[in-house]
């Protein structure tokens, strides 16, 4: 693990973060553009799912599905940009790892809705209430997003870790 | 004392400058309600400038309101974190210039709300925007980009 981390600090990724003062404040920028697209975009399908938005045709939900991509694009990019630029104390950050964890939740349940959710979407009526696994999938995704923000906010302030 | 001093030596002011958890919480709740606000503004802006035309205008209404709360959690988290260190804010750009953006941001919003009600449930995903709510959806792109771009540097320049 440490010769890994170790590694990292010797790649041009972590030159970029940490040679040009401009570098972190603009992609900590994009990050926070990248996450607005992707909650805007979650928000819009997972009160679908929730069976709120019932005006929105079920089968139809999903077009959104681009606009969450971009920004979970951005955001992985900018992210990884962040951790070659301070490996060390991300790899012993409390809220960093459960913020990795909660992303990681958040992949299986939106594979949950690929593989369960959105067949079943596709054969009800267009504007009629969901499923029960539906809503549990729109819930769960919510939550685990506003998860993700709370957790990455709080990297600086929950255990600097050691260097 | 003045004002801004004031503040800074209100209750809240010290809890947010001084304590260990109130800055952390404050600012998480700014970024939560960031992401909301923003988020929903540029889904709302890209549907009225005809992306995801399969999702109705009227099912925007909804979203509309969820956008305020975000923009209310903003307000009063944003409202916390001024207070401790409200002289320092007062004088920098940044923040003043991000002020004038999140105005901006606001007034897109609640010009656009009523002008969405008003494209009504008889056009359709296929509805014609008008081209006044279309420029009002680019100004709001253009300044919520610009009050996520500009809030994030107060802590840089």
């Amino acid at each position: 693990m440490n010769s890994v981390l170790d590694w990292m600090e010797t790649t041009w990724l972590n030159s970029l973060a940490l040679n040009y003062a401009w570098t972190w404040p603009i992609l900590e920028t994009l990050h926070f553009i990248g996450m607005s697209l992707l909650i805007g975009a979650i928000l819009m399908m997972d009160l679908r799912l929730l069976g709120v938005q019932r005006v929105i045709p079920s089968d139809t939900v999903h077009k959104f599905l681009p606009l969450a991509f971009i920004g979970f694009g951005m955001n992985l990019l900018t992210g990884i940009v962040f951790v070659f630029g301070d490996p060390h104390r991300y790899a012993v950050n409390p809220s960093f790892q459960i913020k990795m964890v909660l992303i990681l939740l958040a992949g299986l349940n939106a594979l949950l809705y690929a593989l369960k959710v959105a067949p079943k979407l596709a054969a009800t009526p267009p504007t009629g209430d969901t499923p029960p696994i539906a809503k549990a999938v729109g819930a769960a995704s919510l939550a685990l997003w506003i998860g993700v923000i709370c957790f990455g906010r709080l990297i600086p302030y929950l255990g600097l870790g050691e260097l | 004392m003045d004002f801004f001093a004031r503040l800074e030596q209100s209750g809240l002011g010290q809890w947010v400058s001084a304590s260990i958890e109130g800055y952390p919480i404050m600012i998480t709740l700014h970024s939560v309600g960031l992401a909301v606000v923003a988020g929903l503004a540029v889904a709302i802006d890209l549907r009225l400038l005809g992306y995801f035309r399969s999702i109705p205008l009227t099912s925007l209404r909804t979203f509309f309101t969820i956008a305020w709360l975000g923009f209310l959690v903003n307000f009063l988290s944003g409202a916390a974190l001024f207070t401790s260190q409200a002289t320092t804010y007062v004088t920098d750009l940044t923040f003043l210039l991000k002020m004038a953006f999140v105005l901006v941001g606001a007034a897109t919003i609640g010009y656009l709300q009523p002008a969405v009600a008003r494209i009504g449930d008889g056009y359709g995903a296929d509805a014609v925007v008008p081209s006044g709510t279309r420029t009002a959806a680019v100004v709001s792109l253009a300044v919520w980009a610009g009050a996520v771009v500009t809030g994030r540097l107060i802590a840089y320049l």
